[in-house]
């Protein structure tokens, strides 16, 4: 089959649209024919190579992915050929003590498909039985690709950790970014008012679009005062944050007493300087996210299907043109997410 | 009536004399404790409709009066006068056991003659945040009784708002009833205060400076609440307190020298020294413990000194939770930790009314000893506060006598 590899890790150089061996299916797994596969900065990492992570080569990456199961293993029974599906893209044991509770993204041995294994920027990919779920005829394969990680980060940061409510107010920093964008929309249906940074005034009307209420574009304002002085001093209940070190001073500045600033990664840099005193007399929880557990994948894909959180394509590319696609990803260009098709 | 009562000499039930003995710090006096701190007689307070005042039988003594007798890092008088108060003087003390002398109109939950202890948690009653049903601790009036309000528990007659008082656990003498609050409430409210991370069944919780007032209520807590609690202390002489009140193991942190900010990621060198400090002081608590299970809960207080430790030795899912930073105040955070173990690091900060209450029921059912160390006469109150500037008081908690006439009185 084809598949967008690389050889060794490294830049965009080092990606080739080439011919790779089928995958193999075990008894509980289902083989899946990609008819979509979103791209996440992960792909790019992984590309260049993470600490730690040591990958059998060639490898392709792809963790958001949508298609058609060609072929089911002979212990899976809830799967048909035939089926359109989404992929959930956690690597659980089931067994540690996290597993047994349920917190899949706290196992001892978590992965993601697409970063530990092969995954979907491919022509097919092998998937556990048990992490597909089925698509309604209505949800698009791209859509259905694009929504799935960005979406079950973001659910969990603020449904589950967070512990968003209506009424409250939630800024989301840079909402260029999927999981960002995704914020968005969650923080909506939650019934949150909605506040939202970025250097560009397209990203902050898109962002608008999504329903946020309160843009402010940070290259002409000070966020943290624009937010003081609109909230009575009294600033955000909920700060998602992703941006690290450029943005935390202002970030435990604005969060409100008793408020939550929640974190799954940091472009800037990962080191924050924090004055304590902020944390204990505001008594703020600083609280760090990855990717969604079983039970969140599932409710928020269902608030896919049922129309409640649409997915945010950028652009839908073919995946020999993966590339150019990563190029794009890599230079910040797009609002929401690229996907690609083999 | 008189106008002034000797300590100990109870005026008639209900009646309020003019003037009252006191302790109290004035801006001229600012510096050490053992100077600051000086008795007077002062004005009796009048009160407010909601508000209650309680004849003073013993008080405990907290580490904010320190702080207020040095005027810093606030000086609570010029606070108070901004917002309008007239008094030059702090006649300061958060903690205290009594009895209910004089009631406002509107106070229905105690009356004169009841036997309270009170607790330090002080909000405005038309703040529109307490008014919503919200937890007041998180409100913008929100005040520490007897350090940011005057009045306190160091006055012959203590002015509180009625909320804040606790029927007194009728087995504990005055003192031991009257020493521990400050600290039982704060550490009940970062224990059990912040779920999901509450104390269940076999959680282990890592507990700083386990001998101090705060830390030796944590390790009472956690037991109560069967977990186990990991101490950590700074002298081997200090192992058979906490071990008393209910730590399963003990850690000695003058073993270990990795203390201090962490160093950049990027000084191979030095951030590896760290690394291999920290690493050893996780291994420590596997082997207090014997088994290798990391803090589910960490209770911090010392802050700049060890809170890089604390973040890099809770387990997975788990949270750092803290009230003060004794050592320090600024912290470098290595978000990575966060994401990738998902652990919370959660700010905490005294306690409303219903934690104070729970806390208390636990006292008075001998769950939770309330870790009373010495009894010291009204006159010792300056010295009091300087052995603990100087860190040379005794574990557990002090407490004063001010009405009661000696220790160990009061008990049922």
């Amino acid at each position: 089959m084809k598949a967008l590899a690389f050889h060794e890790h490294g830049g965009l150089d080092k990606l080739r649209y080439q011919d790779v061996a089928d995958p193999t299916l075990g008894v509980g797994d289902v083989l899946v024919r990609v008819r979509a596969a979103a791209l996440n900065h992960l792909d790019l990492f992984v590309r260049e190579g993470l600490p730690g992570l040591t990958l059998p080569m060639p490898f392709w990456t792809g963790c958001d992915i949508a298609g058609d199961v060609v072929q089911v293993g002979a212990a899976v029974s809830d799967v048909a050929v035939g089926d359109r599906v989404a992929v959930n893209p956690n690597l659980s044991c089931g067994r540690c003590e996290f597993c047994r509770r349920g917190e899949h993204s706290l196992c001892v041995r978590y992965g993601i498909l697409g970063e530990h294994t092969p995954g979907g920027l491919a022509e097919y990919v092998t998937v556990d039985g048990g992490h597909v779920i089925t698509l309604p005829d209505a949800v698009r394969y791209e859509d259905a690709a694009a929504f799935v990680l960005v979406n079950m980060t973001a659910w969990r940061m603020l449904v589950t950790q967070a512990r968003l409510s209506a009424g409250e107010d939630l800024l989301v920093l840079g909402v260029g970014g999927g999981v960002s964008s995704a914020a968005v929309q969650i923080g909506k249906l939650c019934g949150a008012r909605v506040w939202v940074t970025s250097g560009s005034d397209d990203k902050l009307e898109r962002a608008r679009a999504l329903g946020a209420d309160e843009c402010i574009n940070h290259a002409r304002e000070d966020w943290v005062r624009v937010i003081g002085r609109k909230t009575g001093r009294r600033g955000m209940d909920v700060v998602l944050e992703n941006v690290g070190a450029a943005t935390w001073k202002g970030s435990i500045r604005v969060v409100a007493k008793g408020g939550r600033i929640v974190t799954c990664g940091a472009t800037s840099g990962p080191i924050a300087e924090t004055d304590i005193r902020q944390v204990f007399w505001k008594q703020i929880a600083i609280i760090g996210s990855t990717m969604s557990n079983d039970a969140e994948f599932h409710t928020v894909m269902g608030q896919l299907f049922a129309g409640r959180l649409r997915a945010i394509v950028d652009t839908v590319m073919p995946l020999r043109e993966g590339v150019e696609a990563q190029r794009r990803l890599a230079e910040g260009k797009q609002f929401g997410k690229i996907v690609l098709t083999p | 009536m008189a106008d002034l009562y000797d300590l100990g000499d109870k005026p008639p039930l209900g009646e309020v004399p003019k003037r009252m003995h006191a302790f109290a710090v004035r801006q001229s006096r600012f510096g050490r404790p053992r100077e600051a701190w000086k008795r007077e007689v002062l004005p009796t307070p009048t009160i407010g409709p909601d508000e209650v005042l309680i004849y003073v039988m013993a008080s405990g003594i907290n580490y904010n009066n320190v702080w207020a007798a040095l005027g810093q890092p606030l000086d609570v008088i010029a606070e108070r006068q901004k917002l309008g108060e007239p008094e030059d003087f702090h006649a300061g003390g958060s903690d205290c056991s009594g009895i209910v002398w004089a009631t406002g109109r509107e106070v229905k939950n105690v009356k004169v003659g009841d036997e309270v202890i009170v607790h330090s948690g002080w909000w405005r009653p038309d703040d529109p945040w307490v008014l919503s049903g919200k937890d007041p601790m998180l409100a913008e009036s929100t005040r520490i009784w007897g350090y940011q309000t005057n009045y306190g528990s160091y006055c012959q007659f203590a002015r509180a708002q009625a909320h804040q008082c606790i029927p007194k656990p009728k087995r504990l003498t005055w003192e031991a009833a009257g020493c521990f609050l400050l600290c039982a409430s704060t550490a009940y409210r970062m224990l059990m205060g912040w779920p999901p991370h509450t104390v269940e069944k076999g959680d282990v919780v890592l507990v700083w400076g386990a001998t101090g007032g705060l830390g030796s209520l944590a390790l009472e807590i956690v037991r109560a609440q069967g977990g186990r609690a990991v101490a950590v202390v700074s002298d081997d002489a200090k192992k058979k307190f906490c071990l008393d009140h209910g730590a399963v193991g003990v850690i000695n942190r003058s073993q270990f020298d990795h203390w201090g900010p962490m160093p950049d990621t990027k000084d191979a060198r030095a951030y590896g020294a760290w690394a291999k400090g920290a690493r050893a002081f996780g291994k420590a608590i596997w082997d207090a413990l014997g088994e290798r299970t990391s803090p589910r809960i960490i209770f911090e207080h010392p802050g700049e000194a060890t809170l890089p430790t604390s973040e890099f030795v809770c387990g997975t899912g788990g949270m750092i939770v803290i009230c003060a930073g004794t050592t320090g105040y600024n912290v470098t955070l290595d978000l990575r930790y966060h994401w990738m173990r998902q652990k919370r690091f959660q700010g905490s900060h005294l306690s409303n009314d219903e934690q104070a209450l729970a806390v208390t029921r636990l006292v008075d059912a001998g769950k939770v000893d309330p870790c009373l160390s010495e009894t010291y006469a009204f006159d010792e109150l300056p010295e009091c506060h300087q052995l603990m500037l100087d860190n040379r008081h005794p574990y557990g908690n002090m407490a004063v006598l001010v009405n009661a006439p000696k220790a160990g009185l009061g008990a049922a």
